[in-house]
């Protein structure tokens, strides 16, 4: 196991990684279910438009961006920035399209349905990891950009930074050409690393506009504030966490304001770990609502073999809101083939609990929350070799995931929550990662395979087959993505059509008063399609951008 | 030699009749369909009625299908175009192919159509008006009707529109009028009577007009207006203590009328109301003959077509249309 992760860690500088949810597993030698390799992938993130990330599709609306991983809902992910755990206890997680393209390089995601110290995630975790590039500036015909980092001074490296999104933009929509109006999105804040934790504060005022044919539309001001530290003491680790978030939305002269906040606290020793979550809300919507939460975590692992490595975990979790009290048992078998190459197999039982939106939305004209909801149930089963060497990454790796007691919103005279949901995903899928020679061609490649099922019917937006691949071939990229048709409405043979994105880019670098300069020109969205991800929805066409950075990392 | 000519003849002749046999089961049958849109999955269904046997989703619509115009062979849905654009379908229901989709104005929210001499007649409820388009469903002409109008018919050379009065900025809803426009040379002149809350639905029965007021959800239930198409004149308003989503009207004036979240109910004597069924989803009804067909919508679970004997107030051989279909606007095809 340990040479399994110490290959990992080595493996890491490939990518120019520090802080990752691989290393701090490592790092901090503590028992969450992260020790156990599980479907992991790491992504560069060079362009906006890439609408798929190994099997992690982003759903996205106008200035709303939704994470689904390996068919899952958005509300079953975790999003974590940097190890901050940004999530919204009324929407349940946080939307994406609150953090700002330009300070995102990387993604990691782990495609399990682990739970992280007890925050749950049926689908994984996507944690967000910033470039730490000093300057950016980046024009396009869509958005600009500025990124300033100043630092590190003793402990503290901070960059702030500012993005804009133009306010309208053409689509042209089954042969009419439209415009999209009110997209404009501005965002402002900060991010203050320290040796112990993060802080990233967001300041963003957005438009947002209904889909396509919708007579409603809105103005978002929004401010979220997300912190996470780790102290170390004398035998054991405190970790400190939280998120804030403020949104006041204003539509038809009426304005609501939602205000949330998520904390928690997790005491961390050898084998054991022990904390709580509070989840709150203060809404003119759904009122005053606190959820909190303990939990406890106990773990073993043993060498059965020379090679085979047992992981078990249970992850005691209460919730006095929901009278629950949820063992989530995880075990691991992890074998080392060979020299570098690996097999694991992980089956673990996991749960969601409801929404305080989903709980608590009073009845308007559209829809009404569902006090009674339960708690949904996942049962989970992850396996796959992989291949780790300093040239090359293979992953194979098939999953499973049967989620009982399903929330979702179904559409009666109003749209209500239901715990009435058999949902199945499941699939296969290969990544591999090739970097011959060192900064002259490198070559990503992630297939997946995959079906997913409501109550034995195809599920909405999930495609059967997503393709995602980028090549580097010196200070040239391109990368094309690719999701297969998928189900535009329920139990339906109406399919939304095929994406097919391809982004290019070149780069030149240079050295200018001893800094390491990079000029970089491209083009997202080669074949200036307006293609729908989530219907209604239609994203802009052609991207052209030029883009100035110092100490740029590929 | 001989022997194989023989048999070489005996076999073409059985392959021949085969052949025949085979091409006779290819001859078009009189077709007894009912057509069925299917509001959420957006397809069309078609139930055979003499083989009782579901056709499901032959046809794929635009986005959200509202409403259902047969005339002969062809079928017209209105899309309503929410997460899309607003479109006419133009079905041939003979061969259950969608012969073209026509865009409509975006954001429109087109509701109902009506067809008279030639022309089509289309509600745009966000637009307050209604759009008239040749038999190309080309647009040749519009009138404003009021606030947010939805339901259309026609009659005597008159265009009849349930004006709602409903305002999209606060979902609160003002007076309801029908409306009576009149195609002039100078252009339309209009007459109009005020009704209940929130008029959806005009039809014509027994040479009255009768608006189906579904009320405002919100504590004013619903009624039924009958009206005298000559004056004007309301002759009878049947109050009902529910939000009636539609109605028919059947032999010695029964009436027929569905509430979505509480089910089917029968009007007679103008006055008495009795439960035909229980049931959550209950939406559109048609008449065939002296049955009344009603859909019955449902996002999540089965959805169903039932048919009712007004007279005994018997349901009777439900057709499962499907999963998670959204049943909607349904029809019958005969030809």
């Amino acid at each position: 196991m340990e040479l399994f992760l110490l290959l990992f860690v080595s493996f890491l500088p490939f990518f120019e990684i520090k802080d990752t949810i691989y290393s701090y597993a490592y790092l901090d030698n503590l028992l969450s279910n992260f020790r156990a390799p599980y479907n992991y992938s790491i992504k560069s993130l060079a362009f906006y438009s890439t609408p798929i990330y190994s099997n992690l599709l982003v759903f996205k609306g106008y200035n709303i961006y939704s994470p689904s991983l390996g068919g899952t809902l958005p509300e079953e992910n975790l999003v974590l920035f940097d190890g901050i755990p940004l999530i919204n206890p009324m929407l349940g997680y946080q939307e994406l399209s609150l953090i700002p393209a330009n300070l995102i390089g990387i993604a990691e995601v782990l495609h399990s349905s682990s739970p992280i110290s007890g925050l749950t995630g049926i689908g994984g975790v996507i944690n967000l990891i910033p470039l730490k590039n000093p300057l950016e500036v980046k024009v396009s015909n869509l958005r600009k950009e500025l990124k300033l980092g100043i630092g590190p001074f003793k402990d503290l490296s901070l960059t702030v930074f500012h993005e804009t999104f133009t306010d309208s933009f053409p689509i042209e929509y089954e042969n009419v050409t439209l415009w999209v109006k009110n997209t404009h999105d501005k965002k402002t804040g900060f991010l203050a690393k320290f040796s112990q934790g993060t802080v990233l504060v967001i300041k963003r005022k957005a438009g947002a506009p209904g889909p396509l044919g919708s007579l409603s539309t809105g103005e978002r001001d929004e401010l979220s504030a997300g912190s996470n530290f780790n102290f170390s003491l004398k035998k054991c680790n405190l970790q400190l966490s939280s998120n804030y978030t403020l949104q006041t939305y204003t539509s038809s002269g009426t304005s609501d304001i939602h205000k949330t906040l998520f904390l928690r606290g997790v005491i961390k020793g050898k084998e054991v770990e022990t904390g709580a979550n509070l989840y709150g809300a203060n809404s003119t919507k759904i009122g005053n609502h606190i959820i909190p939460e303990i939990f406890g975590i106990l773990g073993i692992k043993r060498m059965l073999t020379q090679k085979t490595e047992l992981t078990a975990t249970i992850n005691l979790i209460y919730n006095p809101t929901f009278k629950t009290l949820f063992p989530n048992p995880s075990i691991s078998l992890t074998n080392n083939l060979k020299f570098d190459l690996f097999s694991f197999l992980t089956v673990s039982l996991n749960h969601r609990n409801p929404t305080l939106n989903e709980l608590y939305w009073p009845e308007d004209n559209f829809a009404r929350g569902n006090p009674e909801l339960k708690p949904e149930r996942s049962f989970n089963i992850d396996a796959g070799l992989r291949k780790v060497s300093p040239k090359s990454y293979l992953n194979l790796f098939v999953f499973f995931k049967k989620i009982n007691n399903g929330i979702l919103w179904v559409q009666e005279d109003k749209y209500v929550p239901k715990n009435f949901a058999s949902l199945s995903h499941k699939g296969a899928g290969l990544e591999a990662v090739f970097k011959p020679r060192k900064d002259l061609i490198y070559a990503e490649f992630s297939l997946n395979l995959q079906d997913s099922r409501l109550k034995g019917t195809p599920f909405i937006y999930r495609p059967n087959l997503t393709l995602s691949s980028s090549l580097g071939m010196g200070p040239t990229k391109i990368e094309l993505s690719y999701i297969g048709k998928r189900p535009e409405r329920p139990n339906s043979t109406k399919m939304l059509p095929p994406v097919w994105m391809i982004n290019l880019s070149m780069e030149k670098s240079f050295t200018l008063g001893g800094q390491n300069l990079a000029v970089r020109a491209g083009v997202e969205n080669l074949l200036n399609k307006n293609y729908e991800i989530v219907r209604g929805y239609p994203l802009p066409g052609r991207e052209l951008f030029f883009e100035i950075s110092v100490n740029r990392r590929m | 030699m001989l022997k194989k000519i023989v048999t070489i003849i005996i076999v073409a002749v059985l392959f021949s009749l085969i052949a025949c046999r085979k091409a006779e089961e290819y001859v078009p049958e009189l077709k007894n369909y009912l057509v069925i849109v299917n509001t959420l999955s957006e397809t069309v269904s078609f139930y055979d009625l003499d083989k009782d046997t579901l056709y499901e989703d032959l046809i794929t619509t635009g986005r959200t299908p509202n409403d259902l115009l047969i005339l002969g062979t062809t079928g017209i849905i209105v899309n309503s175009g929410f997460q899309g654009i607003p479109a006419l379908d133009v079905i041939d229901l003979s061969q259950m192919k969608i012969l073209s989709r026509k865009p409509l104005p975006t954001g429109s929210n087109p509701y109902s159509i009506a067809y008279m001499n030639g022309n089509f007649y289309v509600t745009l409820a966000a637009n307050n008006m209604v759009y008239v388009l040749n038999q190309n469903f080309l647009p040749i002409d519009s009138f404003t009707v009021g606030k947010w109008p939805e339901g259309i018919t026609a009659f005597n050379g008159k265009i009849l529109v349930a004006s709602t009065g409903f305002n999209i900025q606060d979902y609160t809803y003002g007076d309801g009028y029908l409306y009576v426009v009149t195609k002039t040379k100078a252009g339309f002149s209009k007459d109009s009577v005020k009704v209940g809350k929130n008029p959806q639905i005009v039809k014509i029965r027994d040479n009255k007009i009768w608006v189906c007021c579904t009320g405002d959800y919100a504590g004013n239930t619903g009624a039924l207006y009958i009206i005298n198409p000559s004056t004007l004149a309301i002759e009878d308003s049947i109050k009902v203590n529910f939000y009636p989503s539609d109605f028919e009207v059947f032999s010695n004036g029964t009436v027929l009328f569905t509430d979505f979240m509480n089910g089917i109910f029968r009007i007679r004597n103008n006055s008495l109301i009795d439960t035909v069924m229980i049931v959550y989803g209950a939406s559109r009804i048609i008449k065939d003959g002296n049955t009344g067909l009603v859909s019955v919508f449902n996002a999540s679970d089965s959805n169903y077509i039932f048919f009712v004997d007004p007279d005994s107030n018997i349901v009777y051989d439900p057709i499962n249309a499907g999963l998670a279909k959204g049943v909607g606007p349904i029809g019958i095809f005969r030809e």
